[in-house]
């Protein structure tokens, strides 16, 4: 593909780069104000009881304690969630998991807030906690909440599947699990909330969607949204993680309750127990193929635990039922998806949304297939993908989008003669695997989704963004940047973005799902077409010549004659007349009413998919059962490539993760009934874990309808390592390990 | 922030003033006590800070002695010229602590006090048959280092004590010795599973002395005497290790946790044997007769 | 208990205080002398690198080191590190070559492959991944940082 593009694709440096370098970056625990207060929460350590009686009175009296606050001292609405409203800003009657927040101390110093805390006396009713989706839905099981225990239940079916299995030449069935995966982002959750003298407040967060915690804080304190000014700090990462609010209520509530400024941050251990997870999950897959290895038919059966409240539980099921077919054309299928409250710590977003449960699932059914028919499981593949126009079980029609597949399958055929002509170390084992991946962009079919940003072209020449939604680390305010530099034609160093803060930035809705290059880069390009014409409207009059004798181009406008006016001119000589250029942009994902299926409920179908690949190279040492990545190789499709250099970054971080889900981490209970809690335990891959080789592929098959031709990458980058993890793992061992995380002990 | 008295002596007898006088405990590179401390584990109230102590950090050799300072880092150890030609066993033993920022800080002489089954220096120590170098209000003692440990975090160091060094003889000869450790991941991992082996030939290349140790495999550290009495003596081959490993069940008492379950780790155990003793042995080959 | 006073060397500059003895080196930079380059990500226990500062040279984390154990040292943290507003090579490669994400391991990551090079100038990858091991990252995959290490590996013999 050739294109003179002088920015997009290119390798830029991220503009934040410099001050989080220097350590200048102010992260929301960074920021200082005059007189803050230290708020500590008070956490349940029952996982199950009913609270007979909690009380503060000791710890309000404690020197330097300003003020214990309980559910009581909610003026608003007490409980919230993004999709059920059944979580407890804080427990009154009943707690559902360990490390629940019961209550508050705000005091003059976080080592007073602590000691105070110690003060604080509950009487437990302790009730026999359920942590398995089984237990949980047993016919006498105690109900979790008043509504039971199956928080929702999706059953989609397409085509006919008793026919399907009927006509099959071979019948599989299967069953995967896996674990509970903390995001882990490097910056816990905090926030900082300062009460104004005119009654209203302002508060910091560590945030993916600061307009939506303004909502529920404007809720929760019963003030008018105008009231309520919601500033981001730089971010230290989110993974889906920060669209729960769960701290900045609770920072925003004690400001409120002492007229002050208060901070509150989350410990490592309060945001292992109290902050959503990626979900656990069962998969039991039936498999009706051919011996020529085409999928006829496929039926799934899910359990997915979504711990003590909703959170995002309800979309992710959505989205893990909308996967569970992967890369693949699967004419009869269904899938039934429970999704079920535990009092396990909550499950909710986290990258992938869904896809990594249902991938390691269907890779490794891929691999078992074609084992079982002596077949070639990259050929096996190949005979299955989706090409573009077929349907997926949604009934969602690919586009072009999947003339990828085949290239990631011929791109295993290469890497996969490489691997395994690699000289394996003397007394181990050594095998190759992949897996495919296909993720979704968009918060799918009926949710709101639209995003709007604003370009303000200032008489300095510099083109200010105010993203409305967070940079979270990812280098989204980067290729926004470079869209907006590509298509005003003026250098990508003129561009820069404000702080995101609810009182000047349009609203952006949430960063997550994949969808940020797509939906920013064609709402700052709208708003950059936008500024253009702006422009030239002024420019008429500025050079007394007609509208079509001018033309926009790089920065200047030139006329018939090729005279040329350089922008910067033109916007000073408004600033003159106080005219400012501003211009907002808004995008959504199409859901065309002809192209989108109307049978599904809310938040489904998605109907732009990305797909990626990757190929591992594994050893294991056969008497101790460990395994080491050794190579990796990554293909992902990414459309037009808008930063080269952030591109790889997010599959680098992406594999890294992937690895960890697939070797290393889990957060069970712990001999002692509590939580795995700390990184002592939760065992993130170090420096020393990486692959000691990990290429990475890009392809790019453009989008049409993406900011030229860009599609999503964030969540995909990890979505395919598992399975190819365990898959080389089977190969190197010819053991079959249906759960993940692999461990030393399954190979033996 | 840690509520506490904290105290900066100057000299070991300040130490063993302070011992006795307050309620203060020893604190060496902190990388162990400090987060206990702050989890709650234990109720300190005072903190005793070695740091000025310089006559602690040492590594040195007198008298066909090694002796290594309580306060001396791991950096230091896996640094020291002497230890690296000699003592590999230690050397990798502390290079596999924690991360460059843990073995900056963390000392040998915590490593031993904390009395960790896992703590990565006791293995390699035990196999040089060291000996512990005890202060005491009335005395120093010099205590092996198999006496040491009698349960996990629990050793026969009094609250009054202050552990000044370690030190074995200088390992001469036909010798070698060496320690693998078995973690989770690849970077910064507490053990499994550890085994150090020190080994020394005869002129026939007999093993004329052997001495094995586990860590993470018991209680406390140990010895691996059963596995020793079946090969003293003997040919190290392939046969007679795999034969002898086998019987360090005898010797060992895995439990089973969050890092490992009991049968996996006698596993392990079993397999680093063997894997210890060839990379002792490998050394001991290249002196030479 | 009182407060103590203690003397040492930050960021090329002797300072003397009188503090509370429990505060960690950690919570001392970010609260009493607002350097909030050091941050906390583990709550205290060492495992992840984020508060990493130089001290005597090396390395350490600053999470894990009482005030008074400072006394009479030398501690450089990630404001120290760039000498009259010229970025430190490790600096200037980490922003070159994109190993900054979200940044909040960046101070820390920066300062244990400074400490690295001082030791060793021409690092492999396996040392520089050694000397990062202790620094979780959940951004990056390291790779970049690696890469960023042998790039100010080779600026600063260079210079030499
Ligand atoms: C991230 C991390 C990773 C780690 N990884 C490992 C690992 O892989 N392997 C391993 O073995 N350990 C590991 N540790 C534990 C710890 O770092 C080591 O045990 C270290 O050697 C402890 O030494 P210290 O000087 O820091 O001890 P401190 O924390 O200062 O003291 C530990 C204990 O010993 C006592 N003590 C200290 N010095 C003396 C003395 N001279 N006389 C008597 N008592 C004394 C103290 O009172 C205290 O009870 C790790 C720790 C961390 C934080």
């Amino acid at each position: 593909m050739v294109n003179n593009f002088q920015t997009v694709g290119k390798r830029v440096i991220r503009k934040d780069a410099m001050d989080k370098a220097i350590g200048k970056a102010l992260y929301t625990a960074d920021i200082k104000l005059e007189n803050t207060l230290w708020a500590s929460v008070f956490r349940s350590t029952c996982h199950a009881a009913e609270i007979i009686n909690l009380d503060t009175s000791e710890a309000e009296k404690y020197p330097g304690v300003v003020k214990v606050v309980t559910a009581k001292d909610i003026p608003g609405k007490k409980s919230f969630g993004a999709l059920v409203s059944d979580q407890p800003a804080l427990a009154e009657d009943e707690v559902r998991h360990y490390g629940e927040p019961m209550a508050m101390v705000i005091a003059r110093s976080q080592t007073t807030a602590e000691e105070a805390l110690r003060l604080i006396k509950v009487d437990y009713l302790p009730l026999d906690p359920i942590f398995t989706p089984k237990e949980a839905l047993t016919p006498d099981a105690r109900q979790i909440h008043p509504g039971g225990n199956l928080l929702t239940k999706y059953d989609v079916e397409n085509g006919n599947l008793v026919e399907g299995f009927s006509h099959s030449e071979i019948i599989l069935e299967e069953t995967f699990s896996v674990q509970r995966i903390s995001p882990g982002y490097m910056e816990p959750e905090n926030s900082l909330a300062r009460w104004n003298a005119d009654d209203s407040i302002m508060v910091w967060v560590s945030s993916q969607q600061p307009f939506h915690d303004q909502e529920i804080i404007a809720s929760v304190l019963s003030l008018p949204l105008d009231r309520v000014q919601i500033i981001s700090g730089v971010i230290g990462g989110a993974f889906g993680g920060k669209e729960d609010p769960s701290l900045c209520i609770l920072a925003a509530l004690a400001s409120y309750l002492v007229k002050g400024t208060v901070r509150i941050c989350n410990e490592r251990k309060d945001s292992f127990l109290a902050h959503p997870k990626r979900h656990p999950a069962e998969l039991s897959l039936k498999l009706g193929a051919n011996k020529d290895g085409s999928i006829v038919a496929l039926d799934a059966q899910v359990f997915m635990d979504t711990g003590a409240y909703a959170s995002y539980g309800p979309a992710v099921g959505g989205l893990l039922t909308e996967t569970v077919g992967g890369s693949y054309r699967i004419p009869n299928m269904r899938v039934q998806t429970s999704v079920v409250y535990t009092n396990s710590p909550l499950s909710g977003a986290m990258r992938g949304f869904g896809a990594p449960q249902s991938h390691f699932a269907i890779e490794c059914m891929m691999d078992i297939l074609a084992e079982k028919l002596g077949m070639d499981a990259i050929v096996i593949r190949q005979k299955n993908i989706l090409h573009p126009g077929d349907q997926v079980f949604t009934r969602v029609v690919v586009n072009e989008t999947a003339n990828s597949l085949p290239r990631i399958l011929t791109k295993f055929e290469e890497v996969y003669q490489r691997y395994s002509a690699l000289p394996t170390k003397p007394g181990r084992l050594s095998g190759v695997g992949f897996a495919c991946a296909a993720q979704t962009m968009g918060l799918g079919a009926k949710v709101p989704d639209s995003s709007t940003h604003r370009l303000t072209w200032l008489p300095d020449g510099t083109v200010r963004l105010h993203l409305g939604a967070p940079e979270l680390g990812q280098g989204l305010a980067t290729i926004a940047e470079q869209v907006i530099a590509e298509k005003l034609g003026i250098p990508y160093s003129l561009i820069t973005t404000a702080e995101l803060d609810t009182k000047t930035t349009p609203d952006g809705n949430v960063t997550c799902a994949s969808r940020m290059t797509y939906l920013v880069g064609n709402a700052v390009s709208l708003a950059a077409d936008n500024l253009i014409e702006q422009m030239l409207d002024h420019a008429i009059e500025l050079t007394g010549k007609s509208r079509q004798d001018l033309r926009y181009e790089s920065g200047y406008i030139i006329d018939n004659h090729d005279q040329h006016i350089s922008a910067r001119e033109v916007i000073a000589h408004l600033a003159e007349r106080d005219i400012t250029l501003q211009a907002d942009g808004t995008a959504s994902f199409p859901y065309p009413p002809e192209s989108t299926p109307q049978h599904l409920p809310i938040g489904m179908p998605h109907v732009m998919f990305v797909f990626g690949g990757q190929i591992a190279r594994v050893e294991v040492d056969p008497e101790l059962g460990t395994v080491e990545v050794t190579h990796l190789t990554a293909i992902h499709d990414v459309g037009q490539v808008i930063n080269r250099t952030g591109v790889e970054g997010q599959i680098e971080g992406g594999v890294a993760m992937g690895l960890g889900y697939a070797l290393l981490e889990e957060m069970p209970i712990k001999p002692n009934g509590q939580w795995v809690n700390s990184f002592t335990e939760y065992l993130l891959p170090t420096a020393k874990d990486m692959p000691e080789s990990l290429d990475i592929l890009i392809l790019e098959v453009p989008e049409k309808s993406g900011p030229f031709g860009a599609k999503g990458l964030a969540e995909i980058c990890l979505v395919p390592t598992g399975p190819a993890i365990a898959n080389a793992v089977c190969n190197a061992t010819g053991k079959r390990i249906k759960h993940l995380p692999i461990k030393p002990e399954d190979l033996l | 922030m840690i509520d506490i008295t904290y105290y900066r002596p100057e000299s070991i007898f300040e130490v063993i003033q302070l011992l006795q006088n307050t309620d203060g405990l020893l604190l060496a590179g902190g990388t162990d006590i400090l987060p206990r401390i702050r989890k709650g584990h234990y109720p300190v109230k005072a903190l005793i800070d070695l740091s000025r102590i310089e006559s602690l950090k040492f590594v040195q050799e007198v008298n066909g002695w090694i002796e290594i300072g309580a306060s001396a880092t791991h950096t230091m150890v896996e640094q020291a010229d002497i230890l690296q030609k000699s003592v590999p066993a230690l050397v990798s033993a502390s290079h596999s602590i924690g991360c460059l920022q843990t073995r900056a800080r963390g000392t040998i002489g915590g490593n031993i006090s904390n009395a960790s089954p896992a703590a990565d220096t006791a293995p390699p120590l035990l196999v040089l048959n060291a000996e512990v170098v005890i202060q005491t209000a009335t005395g120093q003692n010099a205590v092996p280092m198999t006496e040491f440990f009698i349960g996990p975090g629990k050793s026969i160091l009094s609250a009054n004590d202050i552990l000044t060094s370690v030190r074995f003889k200088h390992p001469l000869g036909r010798m070698g010795s060496s320690f693998l450790k078995l973690g989770k991941r690849k970077g910064m991992a507490i053990s499994v599973a550890s085994v150090a082996a020190y080994v020394h030939l005869d002129n026939d290349g007999c093993l004329d002395e052997i001495r094995l140790a586990y860590g993470s495999l018991a209680p406390t550290p140990v010895r691996g005497y059963t596995v020793e009495k079946n090969l003293i003596g003997n040919h190290p081959t392939l046969d007679n290790m795999q034969k002898a490993a086998w019987k360090c069940e005898q010797d060992v008492a895995p439990i089973s946790d969050l890092r490992a379950s009991a049968s996996y780790r006698l596993q392990a155990a079993r397999v680093l044997t063997i894997r210890a003793l060839q990379k002792a042995l490998s050394q001991a080959e290249e002196v030479g007769v | 208990m009182g407060n103590i006073q203690v003397q040492f060397i930050l960021n090329n500059e002797k300072i003397s205080v009188k503090v509370s003895p429990g505060l960690t080196l950690l919570e001392f930079l970010r609260t009493e002398m607002g350097l909030t380059g050091a941050k906390d990500s583990c709550g205290g226990e060492g495992e992840c690198g984020a508060c990493t500062v130089i001290l005597n040279g090396e390395a350490v984390n600053s999470c894990l080191v009482l005030i008074g154990q400072v006394d009479g040292h030398s501690v450089t943290t990630i404001e120290g590190l760039s000498v009259r507003g010229e970025l430190h090579p490790v600096q200037k490669a980490f922003i070159e070559v994109g190993a900054i994400q979200c940044g909040f391991c960046t101070p820390g990551a920066v300062l244990a492959s400074k400490a690295l090079l001082d030791h060793v100038p021409d690092p492999d990858d396996d040392d520089i991944r050694e000397a990062l091991s202790g620094n979780m990252c959940r951004c990056t995959g390291y790779t970049k940082m690696v890469e960023a290490v042998h790039i100010a590996a080779r600026e600063l013999n260079n210079g030499k």
